[in-house]
């Protein structure tokens, strides 16, 4: 571990209270990670001293905020290494990223009797917008069904591609079982097939190096939250000749080139997809996460997260009755399980009593759920900020539950 | 606090509920689904002129809603439908008001155990599970 803890628990002011009276052990990053101060002051910067709109004005504060907003937007191109900031697309997070594409791309090139292919793994926001794209444009959705370990079946996936295949939206990483999905190899089958695919990645960002170019994939949706950033802002890359194809998602003022009543023409990428005022404030915050993470170094968090993900589960798994559930090969940071006679908001609501924050419930991921057999789980999930004393506090208060539940 | 909420009584409730199961011919029944957790309970009842003969509850839940249930089981058993009604807005006011609501009402009976939920507000949903069921099961005639 070569990652210094101590200074990176300075930057973040939410580690500094106590919850009920203890100190926070926040397992629940899988939701939303807790923000730096360097992000805070961002945001804060945006609002106390250059306050405007962008695009606009040709004032000073209006000029310096459209500075910041598009440097944010080559921030993000070089995180993920996109060949130009034209593919690069501020939206409300992951879920709009999605049903962008999902309103622009499938209903633009789809037709009745094609099909779309998704995995059992995704969460609601991937399965939910392909649904209604299917249904109204009369596609059907094929589903790559799950193995026990927690892994995506790739013969089965190879199977199901065909002629009437038109696209694959798949996650990166599983928010439930950590699954880091061999995307890259799924994305080299599918253009075999000339199938254009779209990455859910919003687990992925900020614990692994994302590389657009190097996946080759048609698309990449993620969130600002997730990655140490503000909420209200996520990113849709697109290839540049897929989203000029593409019709505009929403419509309104900063999108258009010329506007009479008889005709509107609009302007070019990203800017088509960017309609009305953005979250400025956001999108400056989300420059000082990459800013933030870029410093911390993505290297040194993967492994020093992978380090903090081998002890949670030996740990975890000494405990009588409780069973992580999935052990894929290549897991991220995020372990759900179930615990014998505890209910997971029994759990959730005593461990938040002992200043422990871990998520409960179906984790937006029903079917997935279901193909495992069970209604709700309890899940933790590291970030760069997390120690083994949180682990420790997470296995004591477990314990705890359990004395309290005498099982 | 959290022993005021996790009482004796509702960790013994949650591992072995009062009239849990499928009720033999039952009359009414309703299940209810929490889409934020993933619990569902389904109610069943036996109604004749306006009596609850019999009431049972079966499904998946956590231990404040199967205690819950075992309480309004309890509860219910033998009351008029209206009298119930009376009983699940008393409790619902126990639940949700700020207002004294009086504990000693001996139509609660041990329903008051929940009245330390409030401070627990993501947990009432758990609470009133059953006896949404119960008020769509009591509509529902099979």
């Amino acid at each position: 571990m070569t990652l210094k803890i101590t200074p990176i628990r300075k930057d973040f002011p939410n580690l500094k209270d106590k919850i009920h009276g203890k100190p926070l052990a926040y397992l629940d990053n899988a939701a939303t990670t807790l923000k730096p101060k360097q992000v805070i002051d961002a945001v804060s910067a945006y609002y106390s001293h250059y306050a405007s709109n962008i695009h606009r004005a040709v004032h000073a504060l209006s000029q310096k905020a459209t500075l910041q907003y598009e440097n944010t937007r080559e921030k993000v191109r070089k995180f993920i290494n996109a060949k130009n900031t034209a593919e690069i697309i501020f939206t409300s997070g992951t879920t709009e990223s999605i049903n962008l594409v999902a309103q622009s791309y499938v209903k633009t090139f789809l037709k009745a009797n094609d099909e779309i292919i998704i995995s059992e793994m995704e969460h609601h926001s991937n399965i939910v917008p392909w649904q209604i794209a299917s249904k109204e444009t009369g596609c059907t959705l094929k589903i790559i069904p799950v193995d026990n370990n927690g892994e995506i079946d790739l013969e089965r996936f190879k199977e199901l591609l065909s002629s009437k295949t038109k696209l694959v939206s798949i996650t990166h990483t599983s928010n439930v079982l950590g699954t880091i999905n061999p995307v890259k190899e799924i994305i080299r089958i599918a253009h075999g097939h000339h199938v254009p695919v779209l990455i859910d990645a919003a687990q992925a960002v900020g614990h692994q190096t994302i590389d657009v170019q190097d996946l080759d994939c048609d698309f990449l949706a993620f969130s600002a939250h997730k990655m140490y950033g503000p909420t209200g802002v996520g990113i849709l890359y697109g290839k540049q000749n897929l989203l000029e194809a593409m019709a505009p998602y929403k419509t309104g003022g900063d999108m258009i080139d010329s506007v009479t009543f008889e005709k509107t023409t609009y302007r070019e990428l990203p800017y088509k997809f960017e309609a009305g005022t953005p979250d400025i404030a956001s999108v400056i915050g989300l420059g000082a996460a990459i800013d933030y993470i870029n410093r911390v170094g993505l290297n040194k968090i993967s492994s020093y997260e992978k380090t903090l993900l081998s002890y949670a589960i030996k740990e975890l798994k000494n405990i009588s009755g409780l069973q992580v559930v999935g052990s894929p090969s290549k897991k991220a940071p995020i372990i759900s399980f179930v615990l014998d006679g505890i209910h997971p908001h029994d759990l959730g609501t005593i461990l938040d009593e002992q200043g422990i924050a871990i998520r409960t419930g179906h984790l937006c991921t029903q079917p997935l759920l279901k193909r495992f057999g069970v209604l709700s789980l309890s899940r933790a999930s590291l970030g760069i900020y997390n120690t083994p004393k949180d682990i420790d506090a997470l296995v004591g208060g477990i314990k705890k539950a359990k004395k309290v539940f005498k099982c | 606090m959290l022993n005021n909420l996790y009482q004796k009584t509702i960790i013994d409730l949650n591992r072995q509920p009062h009239n849990f199961g499928k009720l033999e011919g039952f009359t009414h029944s309703a299940e209810q689904y929490n889409p934020t957790c993933g619990d569902d309970l389904t109610v069943y009842l036996k109604i004749s002129a306006g009596i609850i003969d019999d009431i049972s509850f079966d499904g998946d839940g956590c231990a404040i809603s199967r205690a819950s249930a075992s309480l309004m089981t309890d509860a219910l058993k033998g009351k008029k439908i209206n009298e119930a009604s009376d009983i699940y807005k008393k409790f619902y006011s126990l639940l949700d008001s700020t207002s004294a609501v009086q504990q000693d009402d001996p139509n609660l009976k041990n329903l008051t155990i929940f009245s330390d939920i409030k401070k627990f507000p993501s947990r009432i949903t758990c609470a009133k599970l059953p006896w949404e069921a119960f008020i769509h099961a009591s509509q529902n005639r099979q």
